[in-house]
C-alpha cells in the first residue's frame, strides 16, 4: 500500500482520507517556537468537490488514492450509464454513473474527447474540453441585419445545455461554447 | 525556477538600513556583537529540531553540523567573560520552506548576564517601541489560553487537549501528545490574536533551556515570545545555569531522540562544561530577523523581504 508522508504533500498528489479520494490543494508547514511542527493541508474531496482543511502532525503519512486522469472518447448513453472509450488504441471502454459525469452531462457530445479521472479503475468525475462545438436545436428566430448590435436570447443546445446567444443565431448553426463558464464564444467556422 | 532575486531592490535597500539600525541599537544598549562559527561538533539537542549535518569531502567523519542557533556558542563566551553579547548572524534548520520559514535564515541572539527574566521582557518592550511596532501588550500563556478555550493549559490531560482541537479546530484530528496538542491549540487558536503581544510563562514542557517555576500550583518555564501580527518574531530565556540540571535535560532530549527515531546527536560536552564553571544568571533571546524586517515592511511572505529562497528541504 502506497503512501504519502506529510512532506511529500504537494499541491496535485492524490491522497485517500475518510475512504474519500482528495487533491492536495496546498500544504502549510507550521514550526511553533518550540516541539513537534504540524501541517496545515488544504485537500479537495475529489467526489464531493469539496474543500476540506486538515490538520496533520508532521511525519503523518496518508494512504494514497489510486487516481488517474485520462483522455476517453465519449460513445453513448444507454439511459443508466455514460461510456467512454481510451485512446491509447486498447479501445478498453469505461462506464460512468450520473453521479461521475455530473455537469459535464450537458457537454456531452458523441465522438468528443473528455478527461476521464479513475478512481481504483472506476471512472470518478468527467471533465470536458474547456471549448466545445455544438449545434442550436432551439432559439427564436434570428433577426436579419442585427449583426453588429447587442442584445441575446436563450438558446438550446444538441446536448440539452441553455446558452445565451446573440439575435442573429439561427437554429441549426454551429456554436463555439466554453464549458467553464458556460458562454457562448462564436459561430463555428465550418458553417 | 527563475534566476531572478526574490525581493525587490527597493526591499533589499530598506533591509540593508534595518541591519544597520539593528546593529546601533544594540551597539546603543552596551552588547559586544561577536561572531561565532556557524559550524559545530554538536548540535542542539532539542528533539524537534533538525539540523544539516556536513562531512567533509570524501570523508566519513568528523560529522559536523551547520548550527541552528549561535545559543551554544555564546554561553561559552559568557561564562568566561560575563559581558552583554550579541550575534546577527545566519542559521540554519533542515526544515521544508513555507511562506514564514526558511531553511537557512538570518538571526538575532542576544546575552545579557546578571539579569532577571523581567529584564527580557522590558527589552523587547523598548525595541518594538524604538522600531516603530508600538507598545507590545503583556499576557501568560494561561491568561491568553484560557481567553479562546476556557481552560487553564497547565492542568490539561493528553485526552482533554486533543478533544479541544477537535471541538475547535479539526473535527478529523488524530490524537498527538499533550505537547503536540497543546502547540496545535496554541498556534491555530492563540497566535492570530496576537497583534504584537509579549506572551510569558509557558508550560514546562516546553521549558528547552530555560528555568522553571511554580507558579499558582502549576509548573511553568521563564520563557517570553515575542508575536506581531500573529507571527512569532523572538523567544527569550531566562536561561538554565544549573550545570545538573542542563545535564539531566541534554540527557532526556537524548532518549526521547532515541524513542522517536529521530536522529541522535553527540552531547555537546564543552557547553556542559562551561555551565558547570558558572553561568552567571542571564536572560538570552533569539529573534528571527526575516520575520521582524518582513513585519516592518507589512510583506505577509518572506520571500519578499530576502534575496533569495532557492533552497528547500
Amino acid at each position: 500500500m502506497a503512501t504519502y508522508s506529510t512532506n511529500e504533500f504537494k499541491s496535485g498528489v492524490k491522497v485517500l482520507l475518510d475512504g474519500d479520494p482528495c487533491s492536495i490543494i496546498d500544504n502549510e508547514f507550521v514550526k511553533p517556537g518550540k516541539g513537534q511542527a504540524f501541517n496545515r493541508v488544504r485537500l479537495k474531496n475529489l467526489k464531493t468537490g469539496r474543500v476540506w482543511e486538515r490538520t496533520f502532525k508532521s511525519g503523518d503519512s496518508v494512504e494514497a488514492a489510486d487516481v488517474i486522469d485520462l483522455d476517453m472518447e465519449y460513445l453513448y448513453g444507454d439511459g443508466e450509464f455514460y461510456h467512454f472509450m481510451m485512446m491509447d488504441g486498447s479501445f478498453e471502454q469505461h462506464a460512468a454513473d450520473p453521479a461521475a459525469v455530473g455537469d459535464t452531462v450537458k457537454w456531452l457530445k458523441e465522438q468528443e474527447t473528455y478527461i476521464v479521472t479513475l478512481f481504483n479503475g472506476s471512472p470518478l468525475a468527467v471533465s470536458p474540453p474547456n471549448h466545445i462545438e455544438l449545434e442550436v436545436i432551439e432559439t427564436d428566430p434570428g433577426v436579419k441585419g442585427d449583426t453588429a448590435q447587442g442584445g441575446s436570447k436563450p438558446a438550446k443546445l444538441s446536448t440539452g445545455a441553455m446558452v445565451n446567444v446573440p439575435l442573429f443565431i439561427e437554429e441549426g448553426e454551429i456554436l463555439r461554447v466554453d464549458t467553464r463558464s458556460g458562454e457562448y464564444v462564436s459561430r463555428a467556422s465550418r458553417k | 525556477m527563475s534566476w531572478r532575486p526574490s525581493a525587490a531592490l527597493s526591499a533589499l535597500r530598506a533591509r540593508a538600513a534595518f541591519l544597520a539600525e539593528l546593529r546601533a541599537w544594540f551597539h546603543g544598549a552596551g552588547y559586544l556583537e561577536v561572531e561565532v562559527p556557524s559550524l559545530a561538533l554538536a548540535p542542539a539537542s532539542d528533539p524537534w529540531l533538525d539540523s544539516f549535518e556536513v562531512c567533509p569531502p570524501g570523508a566519513q567523519s568528523p560529522r559536523l553540523y551547520l548550527l541552528t542557533s549561535p545559543e551554544a556558542y555564546l554561553k561559552r563566551l559568557l561564562a568566561r567573560d560575563r559581558v552583554p553579547v550579541f550575534s546577527l548572524a545566519r542559521a540554519f534548520r533542515a526544515e521544508p520552506r513555507g511562506p514564514l520559514h526558511q531553511p537557512e535564515f538570518t538571526l538575532l541572539e542576544w546575552y545579557q548576564p546578571h539579569a532577571e527574566f523581567s529584564g527580557a521582557c522590558d527589552e523587547l518592550q523598548r525595541l518594538s517601541e524604538d522600531l516603530g511596532f508600538g507598545r507590545p501588550e503583556r499576557c501568560s500563556y494561561r491568561q491568553l489560553f484560557e481567553s479562546v478555550y476556557q481552560r487553564n493549559p497547565h492542568r490539561l490531560s493528553e485526552a482533554e487537549a486533543n478533544a479541544l482541537i477537535r471541538d475547535h479546530i479539526d473535527p478529523h484530528w488524530s490524537n498527538g501528545s499533550l505537547e503536540m496538542a497543546l502547540n496545535v491549540l496554541f498556534s491555530e487558536g492563540c497566535e492570530p490574536l496576537c497583534e504584537n503581544m509579549l506572551v510569558t510563562h509557558f508550560p514546562a514542557s516546553q521549558a528547552a533551556m530555560s528555568r522553571t517555576l511554580e507558579q499558582d500550583g502549576d509548573l511553568v518555564c521563564l520563557r517570553v515570545e515575542w508575536y506581531l501580527r500573529g507571527v512569532e518574531i523572538a523567544n527569550g530565556y531566562d536561561e538554565l545555569v544549573d550545570g545538573e540540571e542542563q545535564r539531566k535535560r541534554a540527557s532526556a532530549d537524548q532518549q526521547r531522540r532515541a524513542v522517536l527515531g529521530r536522529p541522535v546527536v553527540p552531547v555537546d560536552a564543552p557547553l556542559l562544561s562551561a555551565v558547570d564553571a558558572g553561568l552567571p544568571p542571564s536572560y538570552g533571546v533569539a529573534l528571527g530577523v526575516d520575520r521582524l524586517f518582513c513585519a516592518r515592511m507589512g510583506f505577509t511572505q518572506l520571500a519578499d523581504g530576502v534575496s533569495f529562497t532557492d533552497v528547500t528541504v
